[in-house]
């Protein structure tokens, strides 16, 4: 089952188009990671899947509905989004902060309600910053910064999560960190999770689902096993590169070649 | 109202409002505590407004004019001359605090104010055609000031747009650019005039209360309160911006919406009140932030912003009447030499930051 799905997008920013003709279905369920080269389109194509943008050709669907058409209220009760390098305002505690993730569950006449009291704990207590709540984000180390993020997406409490370059600028300790936070959210809460990464070796250890990009287009999709090869890794990423298995997790891990052996 | 504590921390005390069980709003206990203080303090300057001055009256005979049963020189001082002229200077003090707090949020900068973006100035240039070429009396100069004033604002945010959206430091930029031009188009016309319009024009420039009837404050706040009750609509959307438009867009706000109305809302709370009284700075650009800094909340409050603003302006025109009962000032000239103040201390604090 595939709730959500793009059927021949394009893509573009005012005239400069950046995906021409892109078709992927995202599996439910499971922690889907979308790879390539910088520029390829990703982050694009990741905004495309919660109305960021709009496609100029072709539709994204919702359980059987352009995402379009769809009031946005409820596209944000069904889709959350972490942007890449969100910002927070001057002065705003932890709590303040997750609970803006409450909105799409907000009303003028109901600012809030004890669910959503609920849902932002539950937010913190998944990402460990339950007992940062009371404190000043801006005096929060880089690692649990962006844990408060995530809980700021969490506490939007939607069935499929799309994060955008969410262990980008972060210590490779809360890289890992952050990366078994979605692992876990994924296997006991059966969220489905897209995730652009930088890291092809994360992408291959966490993803069960890859999607590999280049200039706009999707080259391949699939597990880590079948698109992880060196003929792949050449072509998109222009590496030239062994696949041995991982010796910890038994995922394809990519080394480049030494070129400087006789 | 009730004050529970639940075991989430909130870093500080908050107030659940509704049933016990089921609050559907929370409120800071410090934003709640300062704007009651504030408002009291407000009150307090209004009272003493209405009883010092040239000419003094007891609390006895003030309450007997409220009442309907003073002698008519007192009624007549305290219900025709004071009391608009107290309520205007907090209406529109509220107005202006508000539409500061909205740009400033718009343009997530604290120099985002609408006298800073030239808003007023374009008021002025507009009283001035009509005041010195066109010849109006008081409702044209209003009229022409509400005109110049919404020109200017679309001047700016269409000279400021790329692509749609004008935010941030570019506004700010245009705006301070256009408001230098109209300004010294202004000079231009007050030096073409004769003396004695070019005083009367000056003076309207200078920002003033006096003279308000409860006619203009009629008019003036029916105005204002339409546009606050938009202000409060949009707070918890526009609080959602602040941690940036994608997040809000991912949240299901409709971003463009929310930027045109809180525009609207902003450029007629400033519109309404240079047309009545001229321009006044530094309440929009003042208010917001120490409404911000006395309350410790994150961003836009909106009900300790319009109480400072109201406490302010009131101030300001208490100060401006009896620093020397012989020539009372205009208030927009105390608003200025407060704003001086402010600018000083916080570069100083900045410095000091840093």
């Amino acid at each position: 089952m595939t709730r959500l799905t793009s059927h021949h997008v394009e893509l573009a920013y005012g005239e400069k188009v950046v995906c021409s003709d892109v078709s992927i279905e995202i599996p439910d369920g499971e922690f889907t990671v979308i790879v390539g080269p910088n520029a390829c389109g990703k982050s694009t194509l990741l905004k495309s899947l919660t109305r960021l943008i709009k496609p100029s050709k072709g539709s994204v669907v919702l359980d059987g509905r352009a995402l379009h058409e769809m009031p946005t209220r409820a596209v944000a009760k069904q889709v959350g989004l972490l942007p890449q390098g969100p910002v927070a305002p001057d002065g705003i505690r932890v709590i303040d902060l997750v609970s803006r993730g409450r909105y799409p569950h907000q009303s003028l006449l109901k600012p809030w309600s004890p669910e959503d009291e609920a849902t932002v704990a539950a937010a913190m207590e998944a990402t460990g910053v339950r007992s940062l709540s009371g404190r000043l984000v801006d005096e929060l180390s880089g690692g649990q910064r962006q844990r408060v993020w995530m809980a700021v997406a969490l506490a939007q409490d939607t069935p499929i999560l799309l994060l955008d370059e969410p262990t980008t600028f972060l210590d490779v300790s809360y890289q890992i960190d952050l990366l078994e936070l979605c692992r876990n959210l994924n296997r006991t809460r059966s969220h489905t999770l897209v995730a652009v990464l930088h890291d092809l070796n994360q992408a291959a250890r966490y993803a069960d689902h890859i999607i590999a990009m280049k200039d706009g287009e999707v080259i391949a999709t699939g597990t880590p096993h079948d698109v992880i090869t060196e003929e792949l890794v050449s072509t998109v990423f222009g590496v030239n590169a062994r696949i041995i298995d991982d010796p910890e997790s038994g995922s394809p891990l990519m080394i480049p070649r030494w070129p400087h052996l006789s | 109202m009730t004050i529970t504590n639940t075991d989430l921390d909130f870093g500080r005390r908050i107030l659940r409002v509704g049933p016990r069980d089921r609050p559907f709003l929370l409120v800071g206990a410090r934003p709640a505590v300062i704007t009651a203080c504030i408002c009291a303090a407000a009150v307090v300057l209004a009272i003493y407004g209405a009883l010092s001055g040239s000419a003094e009256i007891t609390v006895a005979e003030g309450i007997a004019a409220l009442r309907g049963q003073g002698d008519s020189f007192t009624t007549m001082i305290v219900l025709e001359w004071r009391a608009p002229r107290i309520l205007i200077a907090l209406v529109l003090g509220a107005s202006l605090a508000i539409s500061g707090a909205i740009f400033q949020n718009l343009t997530s900068n604290p120099l985002g104010s609408p006298d800073v973006i030239g808003f007023q100035t374009g008021s002025y240039t507009g009283a001035l055609i009509v005041m010195l070429v066109l010849g109006g009396g008081s409702i044209a100069t209003m009229t022409g000031a509400l005109a110049g004033g919404i020109v200017t604002a679309f001047a700016v945010f269409f000279l400021a747009s790329k692509r749609g959206f004008a935010g941030g430091v570019r506004l700010i930029i245009v705006g301070i650019g256009v408001s230098a031009m109209l300004a010294s188009l202004n000079v231009w016309l007050l030096l073409t005039a004769t003396v004695e319009d070019a005083i009367m024009a000056s003076l309207w420039g200078a920002g003033n209360l006096s003279g308000t009837s409860w006619s203009t404050f009629a008019l003036a706040s029916s105005g204002s309160v339409l546009f606050m009750v938009v202000a409060v609509l949009l707070a918890r959307p526009m609080r959602l911006q602040q941690i940036g438009i994608p997040f809000a867009t991912a949240l299901g706000q409709n971003v463009r919406i929310v930027q045109i109305v809180a525009i609207v809302a902003g450029i007629g709370l400033t519109a309404l009140s240079t047309a009545t009284v001229g321009p006044i700075s530094f309440i929009a650009l003042a208010a917001p932030q120490i409404a911000r800094r006395l309350t410790k909340t994150d961003g836009l409050a909106l009900a300790p912003t319009a109480a400072v603003g109201a406490f302010l302006l009131l101030l300001a025109d208490v100060v401006a009447q009896r620093i020397n009962p012989d020539s009372p000032l205009p208030v927009g000239i105390v608003t200025v030499s407060i704003g001086g103040a402010y600018f000083l201390w916080l570069l100083m604090r900045e410095g000091r930051k840093k």
